[in-house]
């Protein structure tokens, strides 16, 4: 045979099986495209320098692997789903005369032709879509857009070597499939009988268990901790009772209406229970990993999401001030005029920025820690021992600090006069108030206790903050003796805390570290400073939108690809059904249905195999909406009302896109039925 | 009143691309009485399937008219069609035609269910009428369980169940052994016996030697009639047999 021969076979038979090829071609160029795209942001130089380049890497490159290994299964999967839908034809051939070494290159050829050509495809689409992906993860993580996308020669390579072995494996096995067979095998085997499922009702109890239990741990669970622990057992029992649900528990329940004469024998549920029946107990398996796929697309986007859009709001937990700086001492006095002249050059080095300064304060304080034991304080003595009352009681540690009234009146604005021996106390309501507090053998008498002060920390923070408020730095040291009599007068530092607002998150954190170092310079010419102490809510930003906005991107790409491979095998299964359900819809013509009642009977049934996922993804992830929340929480992202939208957002845009496949499934379904 | 008229029946189908026309069927006229068993003969290409598939209510006379009990085809609109067609007329077809995902009963009872008989009706009906065919010990069982001819009195008994004016069988024994083909049409001949009327198309003159008369075309026309009245088998189907040699001297060829 002539070489043009078997190209314009190859050729033709592509063509021919265009229905099943071109979706099969564009879900390569998808996953290439893809894979392309994230590996070439990985590769590309200009994320490495970003303040956040190595951790995005190193979550892009996992995210790769992972990827990868699924890109290869579900190719190989997607790949055995044609060639068997072939069988008869290649039985054809047989019969014709062709030899199995003939139709093997034959094979061979249309893979080539087909997997080069769609590879092509998708690296041209990762070529053109990947400026829009990488300015969208410049988007995602605050970047000013100034980074510049490059195309990497090696991506390219990895990307075409990558897909290349999976060919090369695919069309292995094609070779294997045209070999092993024998034309009569291939083109009777079509035309089985099939085996009654046996242990339905076991299975089915079993499944219900399973599924009840899992349910019960996702719904009952309150503490976070346990949300945790139990969310990889209840995400194994779902997957075990989704997949026998969906073999036996479908089955049971058709076999009970069945066994019903009176729901069986009416015209709409005779023919469609015996349909699914069929179409169930063969898809089984096929349709439960769909389900338990959309789920997990479902709650990886969803949840996601929730951390990307709400971590403004927990960074903003964890900080209270934009910038803190700590100037720790051990000797030395900064007067308070000198404290006014250094603000007064941060507020010119903001100002230079273009940054407006919304509040400013420098205050000197000693830090110690006390114990909290029933709302009531409890200090160290003179060996270092907490003297505790009640050793029964819940006990927590907080710290304690000492600032002069002067420091107070200056952030408070408040002007006030303190006696010998008197004290303001700053705390949050689960310190009890007292009349007195004692320490160190002494008694300080409360003058008032202050709910309210800009620096209390916030309620994120584990460790609780207690000020301590003394007449003058005099009186502080000796409050600081007697909160702990062993530490001696270590632990001073003069503490500045600077709100501003302008500029990205990068310049900002780049302003604070300026900040920090101008600071640490200036109390040096007063103090001898044993450590400058610098925490910055835009340093953490930056980490933060690196973390969760690489994370968003990755989640985007892979539901991406999740859903290419779901919709694929969705409309693979529909089409080759519907080459055998034509030879069915046809006998019913014939019997004496309409063809009214044949579409609404093809429609009835189409729509429960394509829905049944889809419904049972649903009632997965609003089972299991209160665990991802509390899951959520031990993140610290406690915004509950946003993670419900963006469980909800997520599900509806699915919806939408399953619709939408659906609508070209069934059309395409139809026309092969008709 | 004869129960199925067929008056000056013409086809003409049209080539894909307009231009030439076909002529299928070329004024054809024939009537079936009530209790007539009728077998049409012809050889391939001679227009027999198409004018089953008139008769049948699947396609429609170019010119002519049908009328089955006096009701006229082309007064009937298409929306109905499937409802009558489901009333009046019981189909048997050569390769069967059972759904695989039924079992023999379900296959059976398809026709009535589409009708919204009561289950226990149809319980009631299903059970004679299988013992009559000899295959109620099957009903059970799926298609592919069971050999060919049990499959075929299984589609019989589907055709039969509504109680059809006229059971139209296109070569019923076609894909049948020639035990089973014997087996079938004593089935044919039992029910006829019961008063059902039968029209069958087949190539087979020993198929069509259980009818009581037979019909022949040719290139689209009718060409002949012949009654069995009161022969035997035997010798009518020698009848039959030296018909289609007058037939086929034209240089058409019988299957």
């Amino acid at each position: 045979m002539g070489k043009g021969l078997y190209f314009k076979l190859a050729k033709e038979n592509l063509r021919r099986n265009r229905r099943m090829y071109f979706p099969y071609a564009v879900a390569v160029a998808v996953m290439s495209g893809v894979f392309f795209i994230i590996l070439n942001t990985v590769l590309c130089e200009s994320i490495s320098n970003m303040s956040f380049g190595n951790t995005m890497r190193v979550m892009l490159l996992f995210g790769l692997v992972v990827m990868a290994l699924f890109t290869y299964g579900y190719m190989l999967y997607l790949n055995s789903f044609l060639i068997k839908n072939r069988r008869r034809e290649f039985g054809l051939y047989g019969i014709l005369g062709l030899e199995k070494r003939h139709v093997g290159r034959i094979i061979l050829l249309e893979n080539t032709m087909l997997n080069l050509g769609s590879l092509a495809l998708g690296l041209l689409c990762g070529t053109v879509f990947g400026k829009l992906a990488f300015m969208v993860l410049l988007a995602l993580t605050n970047v000013a857009p100034d980074s510049r996308f490059e195309l990497s020669l090696p991506a390219y390579l990895i990307t075409v070597l990558g897909f290349g072995a999976i060919f090369l494996t695919a069309t292995i096995y094609n070779q294997f499939q045209v070999r092993l067979a024998n034309p009569i095998d291939l083109i009777n085997g079509e035309k089985k009988g099939e085996k009654k499922l046996r242990g339905v009702p076991l299975m089915t109890v079993v499944g219900l268990i399973c599924l009840g239990g899992a349910y019960y741990f996702a719904i009952a669970t309150k503490d976070k901790a346990i949300a945790i622990g139990m969310f990889w057992p209840a995400v194994i029992l779902v997957i075990i009772a989704t997949n026998l649900l969906f073999l036996a528990g479908s089955q049971f329940v058709l076999r009970a209406i069945r066994r019903t004469p009176r729901l069986y024998y009416r015209p709409n549920t005779f023919i469609s229970v015996s349909g699914l029946m069929h179409r169930l107990k063969q898809n089984a398996a096929g349709l439960s990993n769909i389900c338990i796929l959309s789920t997990m697309v479902l709650v990886t986007i969803s949840g996601v999401c929730a951390l990307y859009f709400g971590q403004e709001e927990m960074i903003k937990g964890f900080f209270r001030n934009d910038l803190e700086i700590a100037v720790y001492y051990d000797a030395g006095e900064v007067q308070s005029r000198q404290l006014d002249d250094t603000l007064n050059e941060l507020r010119l080095m903001a100002s230079e920025r273009g940054y407006a300064i919304d509040s400013l304060y420098a205050y000197h304080s000693k830090q110690e820690t006390a114990l909290l034991s029933d709302g009531q304080l409890a200090f160290k003595d003179q060996n270092g021992n907490y003297n505790l009352t009640d050793s029964e009681a819940s006990i927590q540690t907080v710290s304690v600090l000492i600032m002069p009234l002067e420091d107070y009146s200056c952030i408070s604005g408040q002007n006030r006069v303190l006696q010998k021996d008197e004290l303001l106390v700053i705390a949050e309501p689960s310190v009890q108030e007292s009349k007195t507090v004692q320490a160190g053998g002494k008694s300080f008498q409360v003058q008032e206790w202050i709910r309210e002060f800009p620096l209390l920390q916030p309620k994120e923070e584990t460790i609780k903050q207690v000020f301590l408020v003394a007449g003058d730095m005099e009186k502080c040291r000796e409050l600081g003796q007697a909160v702990n009599p062993s530490s001696g007068d270590s632990n001073w530092a003069v503490e500045f805390c600077m709100n501003f607002t302008g500029g990205d998150y990068v310049e900002r954190a780049e302003f604070s570290r300026n900040v920090a170092d101008h600071l640490g310079k200036r109390m040096a010419e007063q103090l001898s400073v044993t450590l400058v102490h610098s925490s910055g809510i835009d340093e953490y930003r930056a980490e933060s939108y690196g973390v969760y906005g690489g994370l968003l991107f990755l989640g985007i790409f892979f539901s991406l690809l999740f859903i290419t491979n779901t919709v694929l095998i969705m409309y693979f299964k529909q089409v080759s059904e519907g080459y055998e359900d034509r030879a069915r819809y046809e006998i019913m013509r014939k019997v004496g249905m309409s063809n009214q009642e044949v579409r609404n009977t093809i429609n009835r049934q189409v729509l429960i195999v394509f829905f049944l996922p889809l419904a049972g993804a649903l009632m997965h992830i609003l089972a299991a909406t209160n665990m991802i929340t509390q899951i959520l929480n031990a993140f610290v992202m406690t915004n509950n009302a946003l993670t419900l939208a963006c469980i909800a957002v997520t599900s509806a845009v699915y919806i939408l896109i399953y619709l939408l496949v659906f609508r070209i499934t069934a059309r395409t379904y139809y026309k092969i039925v008709r | 009143m004869e129960l199925l008229e067929v008056r000056h029946l013409k086809k003409v189908y049209n080539t894909r691309l307009g231009g030439r026309q076909c002529v299928a069927l070329q004024d054809v006229s024939f009537t079936v009485s009530q209790g007539e068993f009728v077998a049409i003969m012809g050889a391939s290409g001679s227009g027999k399937t198409t004018l089953l598939n008139l008769l049948a209510s699947l396609d429609k006379p170019t010119e002519g008219e049908i009328l089955l009990a006096g009701r006229n085809f082309r007064e009937i609109r298409d929306k109905e069609l499937s409802i009558f067609r489901r009333n009046n007329l019981g189909f048997v077809f050569q390769d069967f035609n059972l759904l695989d995902t039924f079992t023999l009963r379900d296959n059976i009872l398809l026709p009535l269910v589409l009708s919204n008989t009561p289950p226990e009706e149809m319980m009631l009906r299903v059970r004679p009428l299988a013992q009559s065919l000899g295959i109620e010990e099957l009903l059970d069982k799926f298609p592919y369980e069971v050999s060919g001819g049990e499959k075929q009195r299984a589609a019989v008994a589907r055709a039969v169940i509504i109680n059809p004016k006229i059971i139209l069988a296109d070569e019923p024994t076609g894909a049948l052994d020639s035990k089973a083909s014997a087996g079938l049409l004593d089935k044919f001949s039992a029910l006829n016996a019961q008063g059902r009327t039968i029209l069958m198309v087949t190539h087979s003159a020993n198929a069509a030697s259980y009818a009581s008369r037979v019909i022949f075309i040719r290139d689209g026309r009718l060409y002949n009639q012949i009654y069995r009245g009161g022969l035997e088998r035997r010798e009518f189907f020698d009848r039959i047999v030296s018909t289609l040699t007058v037939l086929t001297e034209g240089g058409a060829d019988i299957g």
